[in-house]
């Protein structure tokens, strides 16, 4: 019964990084494209984890286990953050059929100070 | 050379997750290859960590040898690190 | 007292860690059905979002949360720290997206942390 639940999880896990990986290739632009990895390969790895903590009954490997799933959730985000704003300060060439840009005109108005 | 569980259901399991994240694998560095802005190679980047990270998982599983969870801590702490020095490298070459 | 504060803290944040979960896999769902069902049809945008928080912590939650909700991503941050640019996938009326981060994401997070 618990191989059940293991592989399901392992199959789901994967199929949502296979998800990430289309998104990268056939999506537009560099923003959509951070859009499909923060979130389907951070959600594959955890259901990954998910199943090695079901197969593997003991605390070391829950205690790493839920390790790289904090580092994961709480670091992917800020990482996604440093490398969109360093594409649109490098005016990175956008898709087709953007409504607006709110974050250039504020760049226009006033000089944003980048600081070390 | 690798030992399978004795499960079959785990082993056919195993198959699938292999196949689609090696398939995964290779998109990613068709992005990599085509990416027409260095922003598109770092992202992939991102992706390669996480799915090294499931490969990691995946062997786990295949053999047992539940001690390379301390690869997958060691490559999420990495990454992080690489890509926010990359970030910073690509901010202070633009304000040149 | 002083320990009862620290406990309250503590059960605040591992509901803010559940929530947060919970988020990721929605917006995960979303994205991945987005990527599968093959259209065209994308309408992004970059949104100015106001913010009314006060110290650093609720701003990076704030953040990072926003990252994991459907069809949003932070960019920036203003250098005063009052204003966050968001990306959003379909952005269909601008003061609709404002409202939606306003009284849902950030009323919770104002409740946890401070």
């Amino acid at each position: 019964m618990i191989e059940w639940i293991a592989a399901f999880f392992l199959i789901f896990g994967s199929i949502f990084m296979l998800i990430a990986a289309i998104g990268v290739v056939k999506l537009p632009d560099v923003y959509m494209r951070m859009h499909a990895i923060t979130k389907a390969a951070s959600l594959g790895a955890i259901l990954m984890l998910t199943a090695v903590s079901i197969l593997y009954v003991s605390w070391i490997v829950w205690l790493e286990a839920v390790m790289v799933v904090i580092f994961i959730i709480f670091t992917t985000p800020v990482a996604t953050q440093m490398i969109s704003k360093a594409a649109h300060e490098g005016h990175t060439p956008k898709g087709d059929g953007y409504i607006m840009d709110e974050l250039k005109d504020s760049n226009e108005n006033e000089k944003i100070e980048i600081t070390d | 050379m690798i030992e399978i569980t004795n499960s079959p259901v785990l082993t056919v399991a195993i198959y699938i997750s292999f196949f689609s994240l090696t398939i995964s694998l290779f998109m990613g560095m068709y992005r990599l290859l085509i990416g027409p802005t260095l922003p598109d190679r770092m992202i992939v980047l991102d992706l390669i960590a996480s799915l090294s990270i499931g490969l990691i998982i995946t062997y786990i599983l295949a053999t047992g040898q539940t001690i390379y969870l301390n690869v997958a801590v060691a490559i999420a702490l990495l990454v992080f690190m690489g890509n926010i020095a990359f970030a910073k490298f690509l901010i202070r070459r633009i304000k040149k | 007292m002083r320990v009862l504060n620290i406990l309250i803290r503590i059960g605040r944040f591992v509901f803010f860690i559940f929530y947060y979960l919970k988020e990721l896999v929605l917006s995960s769902l979303y994205v991945a059905w987005d990527i599968i069902t093959p259209k065209d049809l994308f309408t992004p945008g970059i949104v100015e979002v106001p913010l009314d928080l006060k110290t650093d912590t609720a701003i990076i939650a704030f953040a990072n949360l926003v990252s994991m909700t459907p069809g949003s991503l932070t960019m920036d941050l203003s250098p005063d720290k009052k204003k966050l640019y968001v990306h959003a996938m379909y952005l269909t009326d601008k003061q609709e997206f404002i409202d939606k981060m306003k009284n849902e994401l950030e009323e919770r997070i104002r409740k946890i942390f401070e």
